[in-house]
């Protein structure tokens, strides 16, 4: 029943390049390791990130949320940052746990 | 200042990110011989300290906190500026101060500072952390890798400190890198890790102690529960701690100004000594106890690292009104005097929620409005209780401190979404591992918040409390004969400039309810809040300012009607205004400093004596409904 094309698109394994892929940092369970992706540096403020140190590649850790789940305190390179939601949401990451072992 | 005869001395900038432990190092080579200033047009803070490295004389500018070379704060900007020469010339050498444990992030800005090609070296900070944590960095290997020197120290303990004064003596010599590292900032992050590679031989883990002191202080339930505790605890300490010195300096003013009169003939010189420049010298350093105070504990509070934790659990909060978490602890700081508040806000690096909180910080009930709302209550309202303990009096001053506080929430929300609504700044902020501060660095801190403050604010006080003097002493006039010198006081003041002002003023004022020795008062209030209270005394030719003026406003009658001046509505609405009213030079003077203009103070003026005559308006209106 399936066309060619829909399976191919099914079968496909996910790409080795994962520029675009990953969720929003800001939605990663507090404990996670994960990798930086991509940053949303089209504004001043998000190049601002990569200035600290949120830069692809990275290696993240969610450390703790505040009482009221709201700024994010992040570890990388060395030492913690905290971020707001609304900044963190501009970092896409790729948890290190939930990595497919393929 | 330099004397014309000597050879120019050598200028080095310190150049790091905020927690870099530049302070730390700044001291350590200066000692507590810092100037501090404000840069021209901007309210950064303007540090610069004389050493001697091997005899040559330098001076050593501490640059802002910066995290980057592409600015978003005006702290940045500033570096940016003294990099390229805008201010004062371009230092003839840089030394960048980096964290060992977050050398990586470090990095990233020193590729920048490399692109100047200005004699620089790398001095990294807390080797000794970075050891506890596991960590190790090859310093000849990065010193070869980068081209330029670099010495590792541990500031508070001054290893290392004489090692970087030899090298300092030499900038001319020191050697350059061997190629100029690329701009773009992903391109640096790989220059970085190009540079890293073989250097940073083991990666420093997580700092164990301080993740453990951070599971409590920033449970959500018991973290926040510290949190309230800490902030009281924090109130209280700067109200109460600074009283006993402050009631010091309160009665060292006034019997300097008793000796003065007993010395000196009577006269307008011994008035003048006494009750112009005495008493506005002492208008300025009976505020020394609670500045040396807040700044004690702030910079204590800060350096060890819980400011950042305090500004963390609180930001949610703050950010639903416009600010950020920072503000929070200035806005507290306000409860006890404006003026260390706003010089509190200093730790808030947007331009944007600094000026907003300054803008609101003299909405918080201060302790200049005590004695007031002590008068007007102890005089008007029913010492009756109302729900058990609570009774009525300590219920409405508990309404006045909430109607402040609500309204400081609300213009600064009001302001955030409308005047200052652009420039908005990314909220970041490192949360640096726990570290006990020295005692050197803390007293540094302090001593230099508060000469500042002196030299600062402290002249345009002193300014203003004797041309203030000067308005309730002159023109003399000379009582009718037979009067009482209590009375004779009274002809005097009432004749005087401030007098007639409050005479002048009585129409604009009468909506409200106040006459004119209320509007004597008020512009003798101008000065200082608590001054109505010593100037209505004078104006009731009362003996005291307690049970004797008390009595005074109690049974004050208007001579035609035979109505009382103080009733309730009046009363209520004069209680709203010092609600409201900017009545309080220091407070404008620092302000002034803070925003390095009088646009900002005249601001706030403005806005708050609106909103007083306003609110005193409807107060004065709803109450006289309310009786009938």
């Amino acid at each position: 029943m399936a066309l060619p094309s829909e399976s191919l698109v099914t079968e496909t394994p996910r790409p080795t390049l994962i520029r675009d892929a990953g969720v929003p940092l800001s939605s990663l369970p507090t404990g996670s390791r994960a990798t930086i992706t991509d940053v949303d540096a089209s504004t001043p403020e998000g190049h601002r990130l990569l200035e600290l140190g949120f830069l692809p590649d990275t290696e993240i850790c969610v450390v703790r949320r505040a009482p009221l789940s709201d700024p994010i305190a992040f570890y990388l390179r060395g030492g913690q940052i905290c971020l707001r939601r609304s900044e963190a949401a501009r970092i896409r990451v790729i948890a290190i746990d939930a990595e497919p072992a393929a | 200042m330099t004397t014309a005869a000597a050879p120019v001395p050598l200028r080095l900038g310190l150049i790091g990110s905020p927690n870099s432990g530049k302070t730390t190092l700044f001291n350590a080579l200066t000692g507590l011989r810092a100037k501090v200033g404000n840069y021209p047009g901007v309210t950064v803070e303007r540090r610069e300290g004389a050493a001697t490295f091997e005899g040559r004389r330098s001076v050593v500018i501490d640059l802002p906190g910066s995290y980057s070379l592409s600015p978003v704060s005006p702290d940045e900007e500033v570096v940016v500026r003294v990099l390229d020469g805008k201010l004062n010339g371009v230092p003839q050498a840089l030394a960048v101060v980096a964290d060992a444990c977050t050398l990586e992030r470090s990095l990233l800005m020193l590729a920048q500072i490399l692109r100047r090609e200005i004699p620089t070296c790398l001095v990294l900070t807390m080797t000794d952390e970075l050891q506890a944590r596991g960590g190790r960095i090859d310093i000849p290997r990065l010193e070869r890798a980068l081209g330029i020197p670099v010495i590792g120290v541990v500031g508070h303990r001054g290893i290392g400190i004489a090692k970087l004064k030899r090298l300092f003596a030499k900038p001319e010599e020191w050697s350059r890198p061997h190629l100029v590292p690329p701009d773009e900032v992903n391109a640096r992050a790989g220059w970085v890790e190009s540079i890293l590679e073989n250097v940073l031989t083991r990666h420093p883990g997580r700092n164990r102690k301080s993740d453990a002191i951070d599971r409590v202080l920033l449970h959500p339930v018991i973290g926040s529960l510290l949190f309230a505790a800490v902030m009281i605890t924090f109130f209280q300490l700067i109200f109460a701690w600074a009283q006993p010195a402050m009631d010091a300096i309160d009665a060292g003013i006034g019997s300097l100004g008793d000796l003065v009169h007993a010395v000196l003939p009577a006269g307008l010189l011994a008035d003048f000594l006494a009750d112009g420049l005495i008493a506005g010298v002492g208008s300025v350093v009976i505020f020394v106890p609670q500045i040396v105070l807040l700044f004690s504990l702030l910079y204590f509070l800060q350096d060890i690292g819980y400011m950042a934790r305090a500004a963390f659990v609180i930001d949610r909060v703050m950010a639903g009104v416009g600010l950020e978490g920072r503000a929070f602890v200035s806005l507290l700081s306000s409860y006890a005097c404006a003026v260390p508040g706003i010089m509190a806000t200093r730790t808030i690096p947007s331009p944007r929620h600094r000026l907003i909180t300054i803008l609101v910080a003299p909405l918080m009930t201060c302790s200049a409005r005590l004695p007031v709302y002590a008068l007007l209550i102890g005089a008007f309202v029913p010492a009756v209780s109302v729900l058990g303990p609570f009774g009525l009096q300590g219920l409405v001053l508990l309404a006045l401190y909430a109607i402040g506080s609500l309204t400081a929430l609300l213009v600064a929300s009001v302001l955030s979404r409308t005047l200052l609504r652009e420039d908005a700044m990314p909220f970041y902020m490192e949360l640096p591992p726990y570290r006990m501060p020295t005692a050197r660095l803390l007293v540094g801190q302090v001593w230099r918040s508060t000469w500042a403050f002196l030299r600062r604010a402290g002249t345009i006080i002193l300014a203003v409390s004797i041309v203030l003097w000067f308005l309730i002493t002159f023109p003399q006039q000379q009582a009718p004969p037979g009067s009482t010198p209590a009375e004779a006081s009274r002809y005097a003041l009432e004749h005087s400039f401030a007098g007639r002002a409050g005479h002048a003023i009585e129409p604009l004022i009468e909506p409200l309810g106040f006459d004119w020795k209320i509007g004597i008062g008020l512009v003798a209030s101008l000065a200082a809040r608590e001054l109505i209270v010593a100037t209505l005394a004078q104006t009731y030719a009362a003996t005291d300012q307690g049970s004797s003026l008390r009595a005074a406003v109690q049974n004050d009658v208007d001579p035609e009607t035979g109505a009382k001046i103080f009733d309730a509505p009046t009363v209520a609405s004069l209680l709203v205004f010092f609600v409201f009213a900017l009545q309080c030079i220091s407070t404008l003077a620092i302000m002034r400093r803070e925003t390095n203009s009088w646009r900002w103070p005249a601001f706030a003026f403005s806005y708050l004596l609106v909103l007083a005559y306003g609110a005193s308006f409807a107060a004065h209106q709803i109450v006289a409904r309310v009786i009938g």
